[in-house]
């Protein structure tokens, strides 16, 4: 078959396949929602209880394989031809990045998870002692820090190499041509990335929903509007109907205005609350907890806590790991997609450094803040975070100057982010039904969009939302798998072009 | 012819068939010289009366054959002084009637033949079984694994020796695919007109050609057992990476894998004129 019926003919069995999938499962989970939740939760209790140390070995190597690439001789290839510069500007390209791994569910646990640690850690740690407070902050930072992002950068450059320097479909299947060749275009690779579509719309969903209930808690907290599933409804129709305007205009204009926008009232905000909050003590945490996080990065890899705190473990990092790998179809392509003309060195050492710095920062401004209006100035924001995640940023402002208008802002920084992620997330799922092209159809974009905003109202009103976040967590199992194989195929390829294609190979030979 | 002169380093622990054996097949090679080495592991080129009967008796044994045979007892580490005296004393290759030895053996206790296959620039004969077998009417075909390197100038020739007895000859090139559909598709163009251009320098012989994708020392071993070759000759190639050099090169590990007796060429061989 050639390449041009490859990525033109019209029916394409990936979006077909996906789309019964994801329709079938938003119907089970709205009409036996508690069938669903009974064996996801099953199956996602036996997945992180049994296979759990291997998410974090999985991660571990990816993190390995990410600093081999970037200081081996690979390094020096460009993620395109030779002579191609890169797409976007360094602070287009860091907040696009930033916006698409991270963005919404910084704004959501910043604040949350150090308190939440705080108030409940591991059983061999006292509650609400300096103890606690340091392992919060070093578990934050662990668990946002470099390893989500060298997750997401396994798929993320096996995507971009062979997409724009083999000219390849900007597909997962593509990633495993040195692997099984012609055979990505039958049914191992139909399954993957099928697998991709699956465990994107059904993150991408679940995320929504969340969301959508944190702008609720903030319009709540603002307006006093009263919370409620009219007004999460309500939030997500107006967002699906702004991320599908913004997904219309491409990427070089929505996403990317957007994304910088927000990075701007992110930072604004962090400074405020780093002036009017307290300066020195956060940037102590920040100090301490870099030191930690530093020295401990391998034990803290490797932890599985298989004497005490296993439950911990599970229940967050595994968790996490778990998270970030199914979340990592949907930011790999997106960043791959908007990382065109970079090298591997530039691409790997920026995308993990540079929003990584700003994760901590973000966690010691914010979870600084929380832990010290709880240890030093008699908050209960800890126990509020522990039994409402969604309205512990807005308990935290409310505590400094000005609450009203950094609590609108966060709103604002919450909704732009939701845009960004849900725009993004629906032009990579039209692109990956649409054979990989750059240029999805509109129709797929929009249907896309709104199955995936469809799914997420209909399962909050279901209950069956937290469901379906572990089917996308599930996914992750076998993702898993895909990705190791992925950084063989790429290492196989980069080797091949050494060996071959380059001046100082061994043209010679075959 | 290219392959004269031959260096056979013995152990005094062979029997007479297996050094027999040998003869018969570097006889196929048209050698016409044998020189015959002990190297001892003790200083001093002086050995024991036993041992000295026992070279007498194996070289009487080559010489039997009509090959001119002389003899050298050295002493030293007979991984380092194999290569040296086949250099100094201009031996076309070297050649090992091959015994058996388990990965274990091999791993604690060293395989001469193997260090000698990695550290000599001359080629490497090991003879396993006999290259042609007077009880068989069907000969299997003689198998080369060629990376279209310098050793084809040296291999070509050879196999196209009516010598070397009737039957096939299989050119095989094993290698790995190209990272996209397109350049695999020009590596493969390539390959096949490589094999094309290596299967008419032997117009004597019926010959057929391989593209395998793999690990050359899996396809080779696996095509080797596969065809049920009488011969397989390969090159000793320098594109080893760091790894793959801990692990052991290509030849040594076709060696320790078939069955079948294996001709190592390197690309460092003088060609005769």
């Amino acid at each position: 078959m050639s390449e041009s019926k490859r990525t033109t003919g019209r029916r394409d069995p990936v979006f077909i396949i996906s789309l019964i999938l994801v329709i079938t499962l938003v119907v089970v989970g709205f009409v036996w929602p508690e069938r669903l939740d009974h064996w996801t939760r099953s199956a996602h209790g036996a997945v992180i209880e049994h296979v759990g140390f291997s998410y974090l070995l999985a991660a571990f190597a990816f993190l390995v394989f990410c600093v081999y690439m970037a200081f081996s001789r690979y390094g020096t290839i460009r993620l395109g031809n030779d002579e191609e510069k890169p797409q976007y500007g360094y602070f287009a390209w860091f907040s696009m990045l930033f916006a698409a791994g991270m963005g919404i569910g910084l704004i959501f646990w910043g604040v949350a998870e150090p308190l939440t640690h705080l108030a409940a850690p591991p059983e061999y740690l006292e509650a609400g002692s300096g103890e606690a407070a340091a392992f919060a902050m070093r578990q934050s930072f662990f668990h946002w820090g470099i390893h989500p992002w060298a997750i997401y950068l396994v798929m993320s450059l096996s995507i971009a190499y062979f997409s724009f320097r083999r000219g390849m479909p900007p597909l997962i299947s593509s990633c495993f041509y040195p692997l099984i060749g012609d055979r990505i275009y039958g049914w191992p690779g139909k399954a993957i990335d099928i697998l991709a579509v699956f465990a994107t719309v059904f993150g991408v969903a679940t995320s929504l929903g969340l969301g959508a209930l944190q702008i609720g808690g903030g319009l709540n907290a603002v307006f006093g509007l009263a919370e409620g599933i009219g007004l999460t409804l309500t939030i997500i129709a107006v967002v699906t109907v702004l991320y599908l305007i913004s997904s219309m205009t491409g990427l070089d204009k929505g996403i990317q205005i957007l994304s910088k926008t927000n990075v701007l009232v992110a930072l604004a905000l962090m400074t405020f609350v780093l002036v009017v909050g307290p300066t020195s003590y956060i940037f102590s945490i920040f100090t301490d907890t870099l030191g930690q996080y530093g020295t401990q990065l391998i034990s803290l890899s490797l932890a599985s806590s298989p004497f005490e705190g296993a439950a911990w473990t599970q229940d967050w990092t595994i968790f996490y790991w778990a998270w970030w790998i199914s979340w990592s179809p949907f930011v790999g392509l997106f960043v791959a997609s908007i990382s065109r003309g970079r090298t591997i060195r530039e691409f790997i050492l920026g995308a993990l450094l540079v929003p990584a710095g700003l994760t901590f920062l973000w966690f010691s401004v914010f979870g600084g803040a929380g832990l010290h209006l709880q240890l030093h100035q008699g908050a209960s924001v800890a126990q509020s975070a522990l039994a409402d995640a969604s309205g512990a940023l807005f308990e935290v402002l409310a505590a400094y100057p000005l609450a009203s208008v950094t609590s609108l802002l966060s709103i604002v920084l919450l909704s732009v982010f939701f845009i960004t992620s849900a725009d993004s997330a629906t032009f990579v799922i039209a692109m990956m039904t649409s054979r990989g092209s750059f240029s999805p159809p509109a129709i797929k974009k929009i249907g896309w969009g709104l199955i995936q905003s469809s799914a997420a109202a209909v399962l909050l009103v279901s209950g069956g939302l937290e469901a379906l976040q572990r089917m996308a967590i599930l996914a992750a199992l076998p993702f898993m798998f895909v990705m190791l194989f992925m950084m063989r195929g790429l290492l196989k390829a980069l080797r091949y072009e050494f060996r071959y294609e380059r001046p100082s190979g061994l043209k010679n030979r075959i | 012819m290219i392959f004269e002169n031959v260096l056979i380093p013995l152990q005094l622990n062979e029997s007479s068939a297996r050094v027999a054996a040998l003869t018969d097949a570097i006889e196929l090679f048209g050698t016409t010289h044998a020189h015959i080495v002990y190297v001892s592991a003790d200083t001093g080129a002086e050995i024991s009366a036993t041992r000295q009967d026992r070279l007498s008796e194996l070289s009487q044994a080559v010489a039997k054959s009509g090959v001119r045979v002389t003899t050298e007892v050295s002493s030293g580490s007979p991984a380092v002084a194999i290569p040296r005296i086949a250099r100094e004393r201009g031996a076309d290759y070297i050649a090992f009637s091959w015994k058996a030895k388990s990965w274990v053996q091999r791993t604690l206790v060293g395989s001469v033949t193997q260090d000698v296959v990695r550290l000599s620039d001359v080629p490497v004969f090991v003879h396993k079984r006999p290259i042609i077998h007077s009880t068989e009417s069907h000969q299997g075909p003689i198998l080369y694994a060629t990376d279209f390197h310098e050793t084809d100038t040296l291999a070509i020739p050879l196999l196209n020796d009516a010598a070397l007895g009737p039957g096939e000859v299989v050119l095989l090139h094993s290698g790995e695919r190209a990272p996209d559909p397109v350049a695999e598709g020009h590596r493969s163009q390539k390959v096949e007109a490589e094999l094309a251009r290596l299967a008419s320098g032997c117009p004597n012989r019926s010959v057929t050609t391989r593209s395998v994708l793999g690990s050359p020392r899996r396809v080779i071993t696996a095509q080797a057992r596969r065809l049920g070759a009488r011969l397989v000759v390969v090159g000793k190639s320098d594109n080893t990476s760091r790894i793959g050099s801990m692990l052991g090169s290509t030849a040594e590990a076709v060696v320790n894998q078939t069955s079948m007796s294996v001709l190592i060429l390197s690309p460092d061989t003088r060609v005769a004129t």
